[in-house]
């Protein structure tokens, strides 16, 4: 006897159909797995075989073979136990082939029969729903994350008895339909309202969530860089739909939603360590996962003592902040993950952090002080649009009883810029100022004639790059929009300039 | 090659003579090469050499090396300037321990009016700014102006000459083949094209800390003042200016800040008795400078900004902020709370000012008056 029954696999965060076919013959009693699979996939069949006859069916002592094609891919994970439990019943005709070939099952299986979560649901459901498949079937756990599709029906199972009878049309399982989380907590107990002073960096940090800019901060150790950056996360933008999928798909491949979550609605903000390797950072291994920089897609990644970091890594930052995207390539397969992401980092201004801190002496020699910063300079220092000094604070202000502004009272400026920007991207594939080409920097950054004076003055007189000129050109299209000006004007301009303090020779 | 230039660098070379004493035993010999010819007998009848200095100068292996000493100093293009040339400073002639030759990549005038500029290498903004003001203005009166081309202030009065075609030169503590430190080879290009680089250490000889304060005797020697910038408590231009005293030079000193490391030293130096100056026309009284020129119509000497009528084309914003500045270096936050300007304008009220050339930024985003 022969059936099928449809899955899906994942390539990276897309998913595609992978087609369970099941054959069971006479000869000796025997069971195997062809087409790629890994050893979880290998391992399926003793959890199948248990899960069947737990579940009160006859397991056939006879020769099965499953194939699962296109037989030419990898394939991993446990997600094919449902669908391979499904095959071999149909096979034997405990359920309809019929029934089999309209719906997409993905699940993996107890020994007693009841289903466990797996990862990538969410990709997977995209893909079924593309290849025009009505019906999909997921554990429990994992109905919210695929109710996010529309257009298929997603039914949850708790064990394949259910799905049985189900088929049987003894019960008539319900599907499940998306609830937004509406009442999602955004409020964060960091708050910028705690952060006493920094005025500047604030504003800075606002420029920069509101255009999407690459971010840095240099100040000596303790004067609060890291505690700035943190509550980055309550200031950036809401996500919208689309963006929300493409952070939750890239989530759900990493397997790190947690249980019964549906869509990632919060922006990411990653802060890895200074100790990560290269591939923990943009991504890799036997079969790629998404690194940390994927992670932070339509995020925040954050970078503490940047210049702490190894060498290597800092050098495969550069092209995926550059791209938006990491091509990742291993000997199993080629993988390109997306990363539009908002780096934010902190550093010391030398090794012992007192640098530029008028209360305590720095330890350093002048070379050391040098070459510490110096390690930053160059490619890397070019994709960072913004580059602010963070002041250790007098004990004052840190007792200071005026009121701070909140982080909800600067999102919602942040969001308006943010629509502008949106409306004025609508056909250009990208959604912030930051990720401007130099032909739209051209079309939408247009200077009338005193500010075309005022930044020709400033780089003959503050020894700014050349490549600088399209960042600043940017930032000052972001600070236009905050205050939703037309054009940008020369107190704009003035500001982003203020924001490339490393091209004016500081650290010499 | 003057014929007996191979005696000199030879004589120069010879390690464990005191200088002093081989500027003694100049004394009694007339010339190196009497002394290079000279046998034990002669040279212990003179008295003042020790057995290890006799068997230092009769050696064969400083014999041997000199050869190859010359060889460099063609071959790099270096200029040995012996005590007895005419090209020797007089200057530094009369000092007690003047170095018996002179490494020399540029022009040397014997007869010159120098100036030492001198200060700490972790320098403030304030000294890089002074440094180099004060040096361009003496600049103006050619005057040269004589340091040590080390970071920070020695640096910038290099830079403050250069930055008026004003003749500096730079007395090193390593051979005028190597670059010390690395990142002023630009500089010292440049101060080889307008005036010269010094050393009494042969080419190839590293830059070591004890060649520094033998260094600056130089520096001082060759001038008839040093003016120390900024300098902290153990800040080797105080060395410089106590070598300064000895040699009979006179010391000035700018004043600063009473809390800033910085200033400590040179504050010290005032109340010892160091001649307190405030702008380049300080020094220049007391050069009696003025007996010789009519300066008035060269530069105005006293023109720092710090009276309100030099900023009346400003804007209302701008004179706000220049006016506290005028009381003390702020950083932007602390401008912002003390004036009720906006953020964003208040950056582009401080760009204007600084492309004005008023004030400017210093690490660390603390802005000051630029003077």
């Amino acid at each position: 006897m022969l059936s099928r029954a449809n899955s899906c696999g994942l390539l990276g965060i897309n998913g595609y159909m992978v087609c369970v076919e099941t054959d069971i013959s006479k000869g000796i009693p025997a069971f195997d797995i062809v087409g790629l699979g890994d050893v979880a996939v290998k391992e399926a069949k003793e959890r199948v075989r248990a899960a069947i006859r737990n579940s009160g069916f006859e397991f056939p002592s006879r020769r099965i073979t499953i194939n699962l094609a296109p037989a030419d891919l990898k394939k991993e994970g446990t997600s094919y136990d449902l669908p391979i439990a499904s095959a071999i019943l149909a096979a034997m005709g405990v359920i309809s082939c019929d029934m089999l070939s309209k719906s997409v099952l993905l699940g993996e299986l107890s020994l007693d029969g009841s289903l466990r979560p797996v990862y990538g649901v969410l990709p997977k459901c995209i893909a079924a729903k593309e290849m025009g498949f009505d019906t999909i079937f997921t554990p429990l756990e994992n109905a919210q994350e695929a109710s996010v599709v529309k257009g298929i029906k997603v039914i949850p199972v708790k064990n394949l008895t259910q799905l049985v009878m189900h088929f049987r049309g003894d019960i008539s399982l319900s599907h499940v339909e998306y609830e937004p989380n509406n009442e999602e907590d955004f409020s964060d107990e960091h708050d910028f309202s705690d952060v006493k002073g920094q005025k500047h960096v604030k504003r800075a940090l606002e420029v920069a969530a509101a255009g999407g800019h690459n971010l840095l901060m240099i100040g000596s150790a303790g004067c609060g860089k890291t505690m700035l950056a943190r509550r980055m996360p309550s200031i950036l933008p809401d996500m919208t739909f689309d963006e929300a999928i493409e952070v939750t798909k890239i989530y759900s491949v990493a397997g790190l939603l947690p249980p019964d979550s549906s869509l990632v609605r919060r922006r990411p903000f990653r802060a890895p360590h200074h100790t990560i390797s290269p591939i923990a950072l943009i991504g890799g291994g036997r079969v790629p996962k998404p690194g940390e920089i994927s992670l932070a897609h339509q995020g925040v990644l954050f970078l503490d003592e940047l210049p702490e970091f190894g060498n290597n890594t800092l050098e495969v930052l550069r092209q995926p902040l550059e791209d938006g995207f990491v091509h990742i390539s291993r000997i199993n397969a080629s993988i390109t993950y997306p990363c539009n992401t908002m780096l934010v980092a902190a550093a010391n201004p030398c090794k012992c952090g007192f640098y530029l801190d008028d209360s305590r002496e720095c330890t350093c020699t002048q070379r050391e002080v040098k070459n510490y910063l110096g390690r930053l300079t160059g490619p890397l220092l070019d994709r960072i649009d913004i580059q602010v000094d963070v002041p250790s604070l007098k004990y004052s202000e840190l007792n200071s009883e005026t009121p701070e502004e909140s982080s909800i009272t600067i999102r919602d400026r942040v969001n308006k810029a943010r629509e502008i920007q949106r409306k004025r991207f609508l056909h250009a594939k990208i959604h912030c100022n930051a990720q401007m080409s130099s032909p739209l920097v051209r079309k939408y950054c247009h200077l009338g004639k005193e500010e075309s004076q005022l930044l020709r003055g400033a780089f003959l007189s503050l020894g700014l790059t050349a490549r600088s000129h399209n960042r600043i050109l940017k930032v000052a299209r972001t600070i236009a929009d905050l205050e939703n000006a037309e054009n940008i004007n020369a107190v704009h301009l003035s500001e982003a300039i203020q924001y490339r303090m490393l091209d004016r020779d500081l650290f010499r | 090659m003057e014929p007996d230039l191979k005696e000199w660098v030879w004589y120069a070379n010879l390690k464990g003579i005191a200088t002093r004493k081989k500027v003694e035993l100049l004394r009694i010999f007339d010339s190196p090469v009497q002394i290079y010819n000279a046998d034990n007998i002669a040279l212990s009848k003179t008295g003042i050499l020790s057995k290890e200095n006799i068997s230092a100068i009769l050696s064969k292996e400083y014999r041997d090396s000199v050869d190859k000493t010359i060889e460099e100093i063609y071959m790099k293009h270096i200029q040995v300037i012996p005590l007895n040339s005419s090209l020797y400073p007089n200057m530094l002639k009369n000092i007690s321990d003047p170095p018996i030759c002179l490494y020399v990549k540029g022009k040397l005038y014997a007869d010159e009016l120098s100036i030492a500029v001198v200060g700490s290498r972790r320098a403030s903004g304030y000294g890089v700014s002074l440094a180099k003001k004060i040096s361009s203005e003496l600049s103006k009166f050619n005057i040269c102006i004589v340091s040590g081309m080390a970071r920070g202030i020695d640096s910038s009065a290099h830079m403050g000459a250069l930055s008026v075609n004003g003749r500096t030169i730079a007395v090193l503590g390593c051979g005028l083949d190597i670059v010390y430190p690395g990142e002023n080879k630009k500089l010292m290009d440049q101060i080889i094209e307008n005036g010269a680089v010094i050393s009494e250490y042969p080419p190839g000889v590293e830059p070591k800390p004890h060649h520094f304060p033998v260094r600056n005797r130089i520096v001082s020697g060759m001038s008839v003042g040093v003016l120390v910038v900024e300098a902290g408590v153990k800040s080797g231009s105080l060395i410089t200016a106590q070598l300064a005293l000895e040699q009979g030079r006179d010391v000035y000193a700018l004043p600063g800040n009473v809390i800033s490391i910085n200033s400590q030293g040179t504050n010290k130096l005032i109340q010892d008795g160091a001649k307190l100056v405030l702008n380049a026309q300080d020094i220049l009284d007391e050069l009696n400078w003025f007996s010789l020129f009519d300066t008035k119509n060269v530069i105005d000497l006293n023109s720092y900004r710090n009276n309100r009528e030099t900023f009346n084309d400003l804007d209302r914003d701008e004179q706000e902020v220049v006016e506290l500045l005028l009381i003390e270096s702020l950083q932007i936050d602390e401008i912002y709370k003390k004036l009720s300007i906006e953020m964003p304008l208040l950056h582009s009220v401080l760009l204007s000012l600084e492309m004005k050339g008023i004030i400017k930024r210093d690490p660390g985003g603390i802005y000051r008056i630029e003077v």
